[in-house]
């Protein structure tokens, strides 16, 4: 197996292919496509679109974006009605009061939850956008960057590979070994085994983690992270550590996974079977659970041998 | 002539008092009609209300008759159900006795068993590594 490295969005980048395939063009073409989209859609580099776009919130300014700033603000928009407003992009002043802060930003009030109703963007001219509130795209952005680049590395070409970027991941084809491709769970409290191991489907998965293992700090007194519940502008996800979802899509994986940690270890059960979602989650106990759909993709579970 | 002219005279007395009479005996015809239609005009209400009370019994009656099959259909059936009831019970007293052999047999079951000594003769792989391509996990 060839592997190539590099780090884009503050995660670790992999592309691993067989041995056999000539991936230079498409490790290039994945290293671009990470800096177009980190320059369009980061909070945390002062250059980027997303960085100028949010310094004018609720300003009557109107900027004129890209078409990767653009597409992402629509489907950003299209997860939080599909969602109920669960994933809400618009928790950017509620992460900086937490601690969690990115480019620096001029001073907002922090945005009361009931003032989030409406759309994120509004258009202005043909091609200008304005926005209310600060706007963070972090996770679905980066589902986005897998998602383009996995179709830059198909129009190469490459019909097998895998592609990481943090906890999402996307696969096509077969694994080196001529078998699945197989993706550990990470354990939450840092075991060096895996929860469980997915089998993907060779004819592209992707899956995405939402996880408070790494972004997790003190504000206050209080442990915090990075997750946001917008009904409550405060961390969410009470009883959870981790939520992966598997699906055809990045960004939507990573959509999922964070609405369904941000439901809380009560709730995701039911909301994940009732939308027919393969999604694992493993609660405060260190228990794994799954969804029916998620059982046929898993290939092993801890403690089940 | 003087008998003549008498029996003359008593012709037109005895026509005179006929035809008196038939006037008088329409008159009267004519009258007793009228008296009769004004009577029955007057009770056709009482006719109707009466016909209508007939009506009203007769649905009555055939209501009652179909109240009277559905009740013996009821009871028919509740004869049957009390019956099913019976053997159920003694299908339930039966099966309670079983259960009282079955616990008097276990309690008199040993509450250990020896077995016996096995001796291995082979390694046995307890756990198997589990290899994977990638790990998901937090991001950062």
């Amino acid at each position: 197996m060839r592997t190539f490295e590099g780090r884009a969005m503050g995660s670790p980048l992999r592309l691993s292919v067989p041995a056999t395939t000539d991936a230079e063009a498409g490790w290039r073409a994945v290293l671009d496509e990470f800096e177009l989209s980190e320059e369009a859609m980061s909070r945390f580099r002062e250059t980027s679109e997303l960085t100028r776009l949010n310094r004018l919130a609720g300003k009557t300014d109107s900027v004129v974006v890209s078409g990767r700033l653009r597409m992402a603000l629509a489907a950003a928009e299209r997860a939080r009605r599909v969602t109920g407003g669960r994933f809400e992009p618009r928790v950017l002043t509620a992460l900086d009061r937490v601690g969690y802060r990115g480019a620096r930003l001029p001073w907002v009030a922090a945005t009361p939850p009931s003032r989030w109703s409406g759309a994120v963007v509004r258009r202005t001219g043909c091609a200008g956008l304005t926005i209310d509130h600060p706007i963070d795209l972090g996770g679905i952005g980066k589902g986005l960057a897998v998602r383009w680049a996995t179709r830059r590395l198909e129009r190469l070409g490459l019909s097998d590979f895998l592609l990481e970027a943090g906890g999402d991941l996307m696969t096509r084809g077969a694994a080196p070994d001529a078998g699945e491709w197989r993706i550990g769970i990470e354990d939450p409290f840092g075991a060096p085994d895996p929860k469980a191991v997915i089998a993907m489907d060779p004819a592209g998965a992707a899956v995405a983690t939402s996880s408070i293992r790494v972004h997790q700090w003190r504000s206050d007194g209080r442990l915090v992270h990075h997750l946001i519940d917008p009904a409550t502008g405060e961390p969410g996800g009470a009883g959870l550590q981790a939520v992966t979802v598997a699906g055809p899509d990045p960004a939507w994986a990573e959509v999922w996974s964070k609405s369904l940690f941000l439901g809380g270890a009560d709730a995701i059960g039911d909301e994940a079977r009732s939308r027919g979602l393969a999604a694992w989650w493993v609660d405060d106990s260190g228990t794994l659970g799954m969804t029916p759909a998620a059982r046929p993709m898993t290939a092993w579970v801890a403690g089940e041998g | 002539m003087t008998d003549r002219r008498g029996i003359v005279r008593l012709a037109t007395l005895v026509g005179g008092s006929a035809g008196l009479y038939s006037i008088a005996l329409a008159t009267v015809v004519s009258l007793q009609s009228q008296a009769d239609a004004a009577t029955i005009s007057g009770r056709q209400p009482v006719a109707d209300a009466i016909g209508a009370v007939e009506a009203s019994n007769d649905r009555l009656e055939s209501l009652l008759g179909g109240a009277s099959d559905s009740y013996g259909h009821v009871a028919a059936d509740y004869e049957a159900v009390a019956s099913a009831m019976t053997s159920l019970d003694d299908s339930v007293n039966a099966l309670g006795a079983a259960v009282e052999e079955v616990s008097g047999r276990a309690a008199r079951l040993p509450g250990n068993i020896a077995l016996p000594r096995l001796t291995r003769s082979a390694p046995i792989q307890v756990t198997t590594r589990v290899v994977v391509h990638a790990t998901t996990g937090a991001s950062g």
